[in-house]
Order: structure tokens, then sequence, then C-alpha cells
């Protein structure tokens, strides 16, 4: 088993949903990925398809029916950025980034010197003392990303963390996330509606299907990084998103 | 400005005299007898008189001895059952119903019930003001504990915060303004719970010096309990503001309604 090289395996992973009162959900069959070390995979595909409830089997929140997932870190160490940013609405800006390490107690002095670093990279120092409810949805879902990025897990899942923000900012986030992911190196998965935003970001982009919910496709995104605003202008860019579009149908 | 920012205060202690001077008049012109409305500077006297024979302080710690003993096991008691009511579902599909049954029916109307078991002393007050206070800070437990987003527990998961840390960062937090507003709540009731107990049977307390007062026809004592009820609701009521604004400073209260 090549340990080095896979950040997350599974394997033939399935979900099934029981419910009370009409027939069972099978909200995934036979998941089968490889995703690499370092990787930057999208996952996209219709509303229903499973898209969360894969990141969350993988995250750890859900137990899969069927199947198994390996992980290349013995204590499947991971961050976990939900849609709404899930601040804690006390604690400030880098109070909350903290607040890994305080529930790990891992308040090294390193650490807190990396936690600095993150909003640093994130534009947040001015307001590390600000609330939550002083904050714009953006800067929020970056709070969310520094804190799940402050105990140094090596992978992280995000559901539609932009999902909820407008063009503009999205495009924004885009970018600097592209800036902590090469900076930091760490492998991601991340679940997203739109197309352009899982072309623009991403190695491979995951494309499910539904009913049940499956792999449709895994598509490789051959355009050059770095990636900055000329990567929207490149010809192959929108080859990509049409073939992508074409996919989901 | 001095005014605006004290006008809550200020207009009050201006309306004060106004109200003394209508009812002195009141008193002059239509000649209310002593016996059903004293003169303020009466009233006064009688209430300097005792304070100074020391025999008014028994009974002022007594009831506020009721309302604080009654209101702090109340809270314990509503906030160890609210949370095992929201973790536990099968223990609230139980206790529910029954809850809710026991909630609508007036409590006090217990008190003679609790007089009967627990005797004339402040037992039977302060287990009539445990009542009153435990189903307001219970049911406020399990809304909050319920309104904690699913994904606030996602993350705690992912963290690998264990069951006592969940308790303390996230459901202790959470579930502090509501209770906040749960506590404001009881200690109003707290006070009536054990006012009323003290009408119906006790030796002593400010509840009781009412009964007594009406019992003699002593309308000076009627009316100074029944102001020194009134200043120690409002102390309370501060009292619960303060310790509010302090606990949710992270929150924008809205301090132009009161309540
Ligand atoms: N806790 C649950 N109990 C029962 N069924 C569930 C549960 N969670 C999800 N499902 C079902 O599983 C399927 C997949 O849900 P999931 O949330 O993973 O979809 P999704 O791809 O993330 O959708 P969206 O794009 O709308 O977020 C859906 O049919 C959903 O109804
Ligand atoms: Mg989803």
């Amino acid at each position: 088993m090549e340990s080095t090289k896979y950040s997350v395996v599974t394997k033939n992973l399935g979900k099934v949903y029981k419910n009370l009162l009409k027939d069972d959900t099978v909200a995934l069959t036979d998941i089968n990925l490889e995703i690499e070390n370092g990787e930057f995979v999208s996952i996209i595909g219709p509303s229903g398809c499973g898209k969360s409830t894969l990141l969350k089997i993988i995250g750890g929140l859900e137990k899969p029916t069927s199947g198994e997932i390996i992980y290349s870190d013995p204590e499947n160490k991971l961050g976990f950025v939900f849609q709404d940013s899930v601040l804690l609405p006390w604690k400030n800006v880098r109070e909350n980034a903290e607040f890994p390490l305080v529930i790990q107690k891992k308040r090294s002095p390193e650490n807190e010197k990396r936690l600095d670093e993150l909003l640093e990279l994130a534009g947040l120092t001015e307001f590390s003392t600000a609330l939550p409810r002083e904050l714009s949805g953006g800067m929020k879902q970056r709070v969310s990303i520094v804190r799940a990025l402050s105990y140094d897990a090596p992978l992280l899942l995000m559901d539609e963390p932009f999902g909820a923000l407008d063009a503009l900012t999205r495009d924004h986030l885009n970018l600097q996330l592209l800036k902590i992911w090469s900076k930091t190196g760490k492998t991601i998965l991340f679940v997203t509606h739109s197309i352009e935003e899982a072309t623009f970001l991403s190695d491979r982009v995951l494309v499910m299907a539904t009913r049940p919910g499956r792999i449709r496709e895994i598509v490789t995104i051959d355009l050059p990084r770095p990636r900055n605003e000329d990567t929207r202008n490149n010809p192959r860019f929108a080859e990509l998103n049409k073939y992508l579009r074409e996919l989901i149908g | 400005m001095f005014y605006q920012k004290n006008r809550n205060v200020i207009l009050p202690i201006l309306v004060f005299p106004v109200l003394i001077l209508v009812w002195e008049l009141y008193i002059k012109i239509f000649q209310v007898p002593d016996y059903l409305l004293p003169r303020p500077m009466d009233l006064l006297g009688s209430m300097i008189r005792l304070f100074q024979t020391g025999e008014i302080t028994k009974h002022i710690m007594i009831t506020l001895q009721e309302i604080f003993v009654g209101t702090g096991v109340g809270i314990v008691i509503g906030l160890v059952l609210g949370y095992i009511m929201a973790k536990i579902k099968v223990i609230e599909r139980l206790v529910m119903p029954f809850v809710v049954i026991v909630q609508t029916a007036p409590k006090i109307s217990l008190a003679p019930l609790f007089i009967l078991w627990m005797g004339l002393g402040i037992e039977s007050k302060a287990a009539l003001v445990i009542l009153v206070v435990s189903f307001p800070i219970m049911i406020n437990e399990v809304t909050a504990i319920r309104s904690i987003d699913d994904n606030a527990y996602n993350l705690m998961k992912v963290l690998k915060a264990n069951r006592w840390q969940v308790f303390t960062q996230l459901e202790v937090p959470y579930s502090l303004e509501m209770l906040l507003s749960g506590i404001k709540l009881a200690l109003t009731q707290a006070m009536t719970g054990a006012v009323i107990g003290e009408m119906i049977g006790a030796k002593a307390g400010l509840g009781y010096l009412l009964t007594l007062g009406n019992e003699t026809y002593d309308i000076r004592l009627i009316l100074n309990a029944v102001i020194l009820l009134s200043m120690i609701g409002l102390i309370l009521y501060i009292l619960s503001g303060l310790i509010e604004r302090k606990a949710l400073y992270w929150k924008e209260l809205d301090r132009s309604v009161i309540g």
C-alpha cells in the first residue's frame, strides 16, 4: 500500500439512509476514489446526489453502510469547512481560529505563530479582535478556513464554503484559497455547485450523478498553474466548463 | 449630554414629587380618612419606625431567603432536567406531556398543599419557589440546546472534542442567552411564589405582613410591605439585567425594550 502517495482512498463506499415512512434512500453507491497528497479535487453534481454525504463520511461525521476508507494520516486529522461558517459568536476572530488548538490542547508557541501567519495570509490580521457579528460573510468564511487549518491537518474538506457569497467575493476568495493551498500544501476536497469554480480551482473534478449517488466521471483539469484572473480567459477554461456542463446535463 | 444619557432615570425622579403632591391633595380635597389612605409623610414615618425597631429586617430577610434559596435550587433542577430532556429524546417524549399539563395549571394553586405538607416555616415557601422557577428554566434549556446548529456539533466532532468539552465550550455558552432570559422571568415569578405562599400560611415574611395588616386593618403596614416588595422586585430586575449584559457582551442587546 503506497500510503505516502494517497491522502485518502475509498473502496466501494456506500451509504443507505433508512427512512421510517418511505423507501430507503441510497445516498451513495460504489464510490472508489484515490485522492493524492496535495491534490485539489472538486466534487460537483445535481442537488441531492450525495456530495455532502460523501464529504461527511470522509470527514468521519457519518458512518458508511459499506466499503472502507484509508487515510494516509494515521490519526486521520482533518479540517472541515461548512457552508455556514459556524463561528462561535462570543469569540473574536483570533479566538475562533484558535479554538481547535484550545480543544486539542496544542497551544504551543510555534502553533500560535503559525496561526498568526495563517491569519495574515487570509488578510485577517487587522480584524483579529472583531466579533463574528461585525464581519461580512466572506470574512467569516475566511476565519472558518483558518480555523480548519490551524492544527495543521493534512486534509481539508470543504462543503460549498463560498456558496452563500456573491460572485465577486467568491472569485476573490478562490484566489486566496489557491494561495493558501500552494503555501500550505494541503490536500483539498471541495464541494461546489459552481462549475466555473470547480474548473478554476481543481486538479481534478469529480462529477456525480444522482439516484443512486455515484461517480459519473472524473475530469482532469489541465489548466496551467499558478492560476489567476487570466485563467478565466483561457479558451481551455471555457471548453472544460462546457464539457462539465454537458456531463451534468 | 447628561440628560440624554440618564433620561430613563431622570424622568421618573421628576414625576415622583408630582405624584406625592397629587396624593397629598387628594386626601385634603376628598377628606380621605387615615385608615384608608395615610398621608405620604405619615407613611414615610411609619416606614422609618419599622426599620428603627428592627422588626422589619427579619421579615425582609425571610422573604429574600425564600426567593434566593428557591431560585438557586430551582435553576439547578431546571437546568439538569432540561439538559437531560434535550439530550435524551425518549425521556422528552415521556415527560413533556406532563410538563405541559402542569405548566398550564397555575403552580401557585399548589401553595396550600405545600404548606400542609411542610408547615409554616420557610421550607414550604422555598419549595413553591423551586416549583415556579424550575419550569421556565427547564423549558428554556431544552429550547436552547435544541437550537444549537448541527454543524456546531459536527465541528466539535471533527476536532475530536470530548463530551465535557462539548458541554463547556459549546452547550453552556450557547444556552446562556436563553438561560438568562429564563432567570429574569423566573426571578419575578419567584417573588410572586414566595409572597403568595407567605400570605396563605407563614409566621414571618413580607407576604405574612400583608395578611397581618389586612387582618388588623393596618393600612400603613400593608402599604409599607407593598413598597418594600416592589423595591425588592426592582432591584432583582436591575440585577438580572446587569448580569445579562455582562454575560452576553457579544450580542447586541435591545436596551429600549423592557422585559
Ligand atoms: N440524515 C439523513 N437522513 C435521511 N436521508 C438523508 C440524510 N441526509 C441526506 N439524506 C439524503 O441523501 C441524499 C443525498 O444528500 P446530500 O445532502 O448528500 O446531497 P447533496 O449532493 O449534498 O445535495 P445539495 O447539493 O443539495 O447539498 C438526499 O436524497 C438526501 O435526502
Ligand atoms: Mg450538500
